[in-house]
């Protein structure tokens, strides 16, 4: 009774799943997000969406993630979804040098269309596929190694969405490496305070986190379904807030 | 509102917008961005319809300045610049005369052709007609002027004429001869007996009346047709002869029958015609009963030259009886050498059309076939001197034009005429005869000048309507020409005068139709050539805009030119020859448009520079110098769009432009880009410009929810415009304007939020004021969160879903409708957080003021004060703020919200006046001014958790402001509760009946069972003593109590009490009795306590003289609220001997 709002608070993060057309994106998407596997084959078209809820380390996220369509010919279409990106995953095949090679084009584009700092931004290369066989591999772990170190990416995983290995783990990482970048960037602001223009409100901190509206006195009214069904309910309102933030590159001097 | 009649009003509104000029404040929030979306939606589509008539009406034809036609101006200086004043003499010259045409027209020349002719020749031969002229309109005079008008047509200087006349007139006069046919007659009398007449012809000349010429009989009729001719040589004074013409009654001794017979034995049509002869003669011989039906007597002096057909009335003696009329030709000829005629007639055409031509300076394309009565006198006494025929006259002038059009151009109506004559003629003749050739070299001469015709249509203003007429004759003669067929030996189509047919230099034949294609291509290509010069301005440093512009401009010219061939071309193309002109010209254009544009397009969305879209926070407004050359480029697709559709209508074929849209995706992509920062800016605008006033009465938001919608409005229209038409594409642009709609949404929500939470800053001293604005704003989120996703169902996305599920598959296309409901959903959901966000603000505002009237008002020492009536005032002004402009559902919220912060005032308030050990009184204020405004809140209507936790403020206030004693009795009574929700006890139980009576009480206390032993031998000594409570309502009476009964954990007491009470004292129903059962010690000297239980009076009633058990418990020092309402009690020492007692009970 002491507090009778409760304080369910959740930060938003856009995330963006890049790689080659059959590299496994959607279907990495579909296990994180319904724990599902499909077999039949299907490409996206353009872009694809979809919510999650995640608790790391006892911080409450609500990522938003934008699947894209691999092929070529959807390459202007598509990069209008890149902006306003926190997290980007490269996806590679492990049966599939090729995809792997690739990775330098996405994120090229990725950097291009998404308007952020290349050495500031959370990149995760997500290797694909991990349950084929071992003759089946074509791209082994110490090149992809070698290929992140090149590009100064910190993170690297195998996982297989047939499998639901390392699925979660993959998102996961890119919160923490997101949140590391972020502890970065703020301990530089820090450091030269001086120099913030002080006329915008420092929103590093409070960014992007908002009220559930499915707790509290706030939330009747019209969505009553929404609110109805206790916590599960109470934290898919929370993460309803995509576009309720700041962009990524806020603080860029 | 619901949906259906939420969108009403807004078209309502925008409608009224439309209808009335743009505001002041439009005017602002256009000033921003130049009108942006008003020019990318609406603005742009009435734009591209009204371009197309005003560029018809606009379009110059384009030969004044065009190059081919700069040697043509020479020769006819007056051409285009009297056109508009004298109608009659507009020249078709602008058609004219291609550079690969033969040069400067020489005047002997044309008879260089015919070496066995000279001028002098011809010359004395048409002297000698002159002078022997035949036909009616010979005399003296007339013969003189011509002759003066012969030697000045012929150029032949005096000595020479003199020699040539002086030759002429020695000749030897022609001989003359009179050429009949008798055509038909009509309405002849009849002569036999059944009605009809067996007529026939006979005719002769007076002076020769011996000399008979019969026609055949044509039995039974009175309207026979003959079609005979008949030559008749004409000898001396020709002028005073006299032709007799008879018809006759055939009457033949033999009966019509045998002749019938006859006529069938006869063979061949010489035999037919011997016959006829020989029934002629004997009829006029006289040896049959042949009648004259009727005759005619002809001057021959009434013959003209050129002859004359001409119905005569048939008469006989003097009665002026109709006896019928009889049609007949008559013409003078005299007898030639026919090929020799021919030539001459050729060469007397030519020279008489240089002289007419010379003489009358009729402009080009201007002379049709009439020539000055002199020249046609002369022409017409030489056919009929050399007994030429219509046909011979016709290809003589088909001849003699085509090559004098060569270099001057006739009138095409001219030519057409003249094969209106030749050509059925022609049709049966041998391909090597001469006058075949003559023919075609004819048409060999002519046809260049017609496909110029087709090649410079658009040369003239089709208001000019001889260009119509001129393109009708020309396909007339085309038309003509193709029927026929080319002789193998002739080749129409030379090399040097065909260089544009397409196929001349490869073995591929053409004929007139593919010359006709490949004419009407070159024309195009070169009207083509011409407007991309044209057009262009400086081809170096262009800017893209520019590049754009000319795109535009050259699809808008092609497209007038087509819509004019569609206007005024198709019509005749397909009339005259089956042709589909327009589509020709699409095709034409189809493939080098495509070239063009594609090129400039790709290249100029290479060039589009990414923009910068600011984030929802928007404190900047991007530099957006290239958005207007985006607008171009959405202008450049529109006109592409339309110009395709055209395409679509005309042609069958496939089309090379109708992949257009490819080359506008990165386009597409910035115009997106342009939208979302216009839309987010503009929203900008119009939330600063909001005077948060209800736009009218009838509605409950203000100015900038509906600038917002009609942004959305024009996104759409946008959309619309767009109409991408490959799904795939569409599905990721109507995502990306799905996911920007939602993006304004909460851009505008937050906003406005911001806005209104900027409105009552720095008013701290004084109390909140809840204003308008906070609910218009709260309405006007609310209402473009509710309009949103009825706006987003307009952009068409179920039927895109639905052809993507056609093209690719369901699975596909279901995942593609979700991730578009995600993204709807995300925002309606935030939006709406949003919006309680803000109304969770104003409770929070609201929440000081209100804090303060009810401290205020619950202050013993203020209990006169007016505190209350402040606070009910605040409430009720703020709540019919409220009430008045919020919608309901807002409405609703925003009580809930204040009820939410009132539960925290109210717990702040009762917590923090317990520490400050306020005295009951003072709670029991508090709690009449929650009462009072719990009524005024209509709490009834309100369901939501904050009632529960008001009525639990609600009780706990009403602990608080009892007096201590109250609040003791008020513990026992908890105890009471929690007793009768045990199902078991440790300390076992007591069984005892009561009963009131109507002086007091009956009590029996019977006995106990399971007692807790207490002694170390494991049982007790106990004994129950039993009193009353409240003790402040039972002073009086005093305990009573059992003996004692040694070493028995199972008692048996039984032992009646009669314990006199007052009638007040027995109705008060929460009056418990208190059975507490002890353990007496060995010595006797205190007594220690096991347990206790209670009892009502109210159950006492209920169950009068029956056993009642109860079980027995300790009392413990558990969280009660009564408990801790004493607890916060210590300086009153009622209160804090009785938790010492309890407390050391508990413990014991």
């Amino acid at each position: 009774m002491t507090n009778m709002r409760p304080p369910q608070k959740s930060k938003l993060l856009k995330v963006v799943i890049l790689g080659d057309g059959g590299v496994g994106k959607s279907a990495l998407l579909t296990r994180f997000v319904s724990n599902r596997y499909e077999e039949n084959n299907f490409h996206t078209i353009g872009v694809e969406f979809m919510n999650k809820d995640i608790v790391v380390d006892g911080e409450r996220f609500t990522l938003q993630i934008w699947d894209t369509a691999g092929q070529e010919r959807f390459r202007a279409l598509r990069t209008p979804f890149y902006r306003g990106s926190d997290i980007c995953l490269l996806c590679y095949a492990l049966d599939d040098r090729d995809s792997l090679k690739g990775l330098t084009l996405w994120r090229n584009e990725f950097l291009n269309y998404a308007d952020v700092d290349q050495d500031k931004f959370p990149f995760i290369v997500v290797g694909n596929k991990n349950d084929l066989p071992a003759q089946k591999r074509q791209v082994n772990f110490e090149v992809v190694q070698q290929w992140c170190a090149e590009q100064k990416i910190a993170c690297h995983i195998e996982t297989s969405s047939k499998a639901a290995t390392n699925v979660t783990e993959a998102f996961v990482l890119g919160l923490r490496q997101w949140r590391h970048m972020e502890c970065v960037a703020e301990a530089e602001l820090r450091q030269q305070g001086d120099t913030i223009d002080l006329t915008r409100p420092i929103r590093l901190v409070q960014r992007r986190i908002c009220c559930t509206g499915g707790g509290g006195g706030g939330g009747g009214g019209q969505d009553k379904d929404a609110d109805g069904d206790g916590d599960d309910a109470a934290m898919r309102s929370a993460g309803n807030k995509m576009f309720a933030k700041a962009p990524a590159t806020n603080y860029r001097l | 509102m619901d949906e259906e009649q939420m969108w009403k009003g807004f078209f309502f509104k925008l409608q009224e917008l439309k209808m009335n000029p743009p505001t002041e404040h439009e005017h602002q929030l256009q000033d921003g961005d130049d009108g942006f979306f008003e020019k990318f939606g609406s603005l742009l589509r009435q734009k591209s319809q009204i371009d197309e008539g005003v560029l018809k009406s606009s379009l110059a034809p384009f030969a004044e300045n065009g190059s081919v036609e700069t040697e043509e101006s020479d020769e006819s200086p007056d051409g285009s610049s009297q056109l508009g004043q004298d109608p009659e003499c507009i020249s078709i010259n602008t058609f004219a005369t291609d550079s690969e045409l033969a040069s400067s027209p020489e005047f002997d020349n044309f008879l260089d052709s015919t070496p066995i002719m000279n001028v002098t020749d011809l010359y004395e031969e048409i002297l000698f007609e002159i002078y022997n002229n035949i036909g009616c309109e010979n005399n003296d005079q007339c013969t003189n002027s011509l002759i003066e008008f012969v030697q000045d047509a012929f150029k032949i200087p005096n000595a020479t004429h003199l020699e040539i006349c002086e030759a002429a007139r020695l000749k030897e006069p022609p001989n003359v001869r009179l050429n009949v046919e008798i055509i038909k007659a009509e309405n002849l009398m009849s002569k036999d007996s059944n009605g009809l007449s067996d007529p026939f012809v006979t005719l002769y000349l007076e002076s020769n009346s011996s000399h008979r010429y019969n026609s055949s009989v044509k039995p039974a009729t009175l309207n026979p047709i003959w079609e005979e001719h008949f030559s008749l040589p004409i000898t001396e004074n020709a002028r005073d002869e006299v032709l007799i013409v008879e018809v006759w009654d055939f009457d033949a001794a033999e009966t019509v029958k045998e002749k019938v017979n006859k006529i069938l034995d006869v063979k061949g049509v010489k035999g037919l015609s011997k016959l006829m002869k020989e029934i002629a003669v004997t009829a006029s011989s006289g040896k049959h009963d042949n009648e004259l039906i009727g005759r005619a007597a002809i001057t021959l002096k009434s013959i003209p030259v050129s002859g004359l057909t001409v119905w005569y009335n048939l008469e006989k003696g003097s009665k002026g009886r109709s006896r019928g009329s009889l049609l007949v030709n008559l013409a003078l000829s005299a007898e030639k050498n026919k090929s020799v005629a021919v030539q001459e007639h050729k060469n007397l055409l030519k020279l008489l059309l240089m002289y007419e031509l010379e003489t009358s300076q009729v402009a080009n394309y201007w002379w049709s076939g009439k020539f000055s009565p002199n020249a046609e006198l002369i022409r017409s006494q030489h056919a009929a001197q050399s007994g030429l025929t219509p046909f011979d006259c016709a290809l003589s002038q088909w001849h003699a034009y085509s090559t004098i059009h060569e270099t001057h151009k006739l009138n095409f109506t001219l030519f057409n005429s003249i094969l209106d004559v030749v050509v059925p003629v022609i049709t049966y003749m041998q391909n090597d005869s001469e006058d075949v050739k003559t023919f075609w070299d004819g048409v060999r001469r002519l046809l260049p000048s017609c496909f110029a015709v087709l090649r410079k249509l658009r040369s003239k203003n089709t208001s000019d309507k001889n260009i119509i007429k001129a393109l009708n004759v020309v396909l007339d003669i085309l038309k003509k020409i193709k029927e026929l067929e080319v002789p193998e030996s002739v080749d129409i189509f030379p090399k040097s005068v065909y260089g544009w047919i397409h196929t001349i230099d490869t073995d591929e034949s053409c004929n007139i139709d593919t010359a006709i294609n490949d004419a009407i291509n070159t024309g195009t290509k070169e009207w083509l050539e011409h407007i991309v010069e044209g057009s262009r301005q400086s081809k170096n440093n262009e800017t893209d805009d520019e590049k754009l512009q000319y795109i535009i401009k050259l699809i808008q010219m092609v497209r007038s030119d087509l819509q004019r061939a569609m206007e005024y071309f198709d019509k005749i193309f397909y009339h005259k020859i089956q042709l589909n002109y327009s589509a020709i010209l699409y095709l034409f254009y189809d493939s080098k448009l495509a070239e063009i544009c594609k090129s400039i397009i790709i290249e100029v969305c290479n060039n589009i520079k990414r923009l910068d879209v600011p984030d929802d926070q928007f404190e900047y407004l991007p530099n957006l110098e290239n958005v207007n050359m985006g607008t171009t480029l959405f202008e450049v697709y529109l006109i592409l769009k339309r110009y395709v559709t055209l395409g679509e209508s005309l042609c069958s074929e496939s089309l090379e432009l109708a992949n257009f849209y490819p080359w506008f995706e990165r386009g597409v992509t910035h115009w997106l880009d342009i939208s979302i920062i216009k839309a987010l800016s503009r929203i900008q605008k119009a939330i600063d410009l909001d005077q948060l006033k209800a736009v009218d009465e009838t509605v409950k938001y203000s100015s900038s929810a509906v600038d917002t919608l009609s942004i959305f409005y024009q996104i759409k229209i946008f959309w619309q415009q767009l109409d991408w038409p490959e799904v795939e594409g569409s599905y990721i642009f109507v995502a990306k304007i799905v996911n920007d709609l939602c993006r304004c949404c909460i851009f505008y929500a937050q906003q406005m939020s911001r806005r209104v939470e900027n409105i009552n800053i720095g008013d701290n001293n004084k109390n909140f004021t809840l204003s308008e604005e906070w609910c218009i704003a709260i309405n006007n989120m609310d209402y473009i969160r509710q309009t949103l996703p009825s706006f987003i169902k307009e952009l068409s996305i179920d039927d895109i879903i639905k052809r993507l599920g056609e093209y690719r598959s369901n699975l596909e296309a279901e995942r593609c409708a979700s991730t578009i409901k995600t993204v709807i959903e995300n925002a309606l959901d935030t939006e709406r957080n949003q919006i309680v966000e803000l109304i969770e603000i104003v409770a929070r505002k609201m929440a000081p003021p209100i804090k303060r009237y009810l401290a205020e008002g619950a202050e013993v020492l203020a209990k006169d004060s007016n505190s209350m009536d402040q606070l009910m005032m605040y409430l009720e002004a703020s709540l019919t703020t409220l009430y008045d402009t919020l919608n309901e559902i807002n409405f609703q919220r925003i009580l809930d919200g204040i009820w939410s912060e009132l539960s925290i005032i109210m717990y702040d308030l009762i917590q923090s006046n317990l520490d400050k050990r306020r005295p009951p009184a003072f709670f029991q204020n508090l709690n009449n001014t929650l009462q009072t405004m719990m009524d005024c809140f209509k709490m009834g209507n309100i369901e939501s958790s904050d009632v529960k936790i008001l009525s639990t403020i609600q009780s706990r206030l009403r602990l608080y402001s009892l007096e201590t004693a109250d609040l003791i009795h008020q513990y026992y009574l908890e105890r009471l509760e929690t007793q009768k929700s045990q199902e078991s006890s440790p300390y076992g139980q007591l069984t005892i009946t009561a009963q009131l009576t109507d002086s007091g009480l009956l009590l029996t206390i019977l006995n106990a069972r399971n007692l807790l032993p207490m002694d170390s031998n494991g049982s007790v000594d106990s004994f129950v003593k039993a009193s009353f409570m409240p003790t402040s309502r039972f002073n009086d009476i005093i305990t009573v109590k059992t003996n004692v009964h040694n070493k028995s954990c199972f008692p048996l007491y039984d032992q009646e009490f009669r314990i006199n009470l007052t009638e007040q004292q027995r109705n008060d129903k929460n009056s418990l009795i208190l059975f507490s059962v002890k353990d007496k010690d060995l010595f006797g000297m205190s007594s220690q306590y096991i347990a206790e239980c209670y009892i009502s009076f109210e159950d006492l009633e209920a169950t009068p003289g029956e056993q009642i058990m109860m079980n027995l418990s300790r009392p413990e020092y558990t969280d009660s609220d009564s408990l801790r309402a004493l607890e916060y009690r210590l300086g009153d020492k009622q209160a804090k001997d009785f938790l010492k007692k309890l407390k050391n009970r508990s413990f014991s």
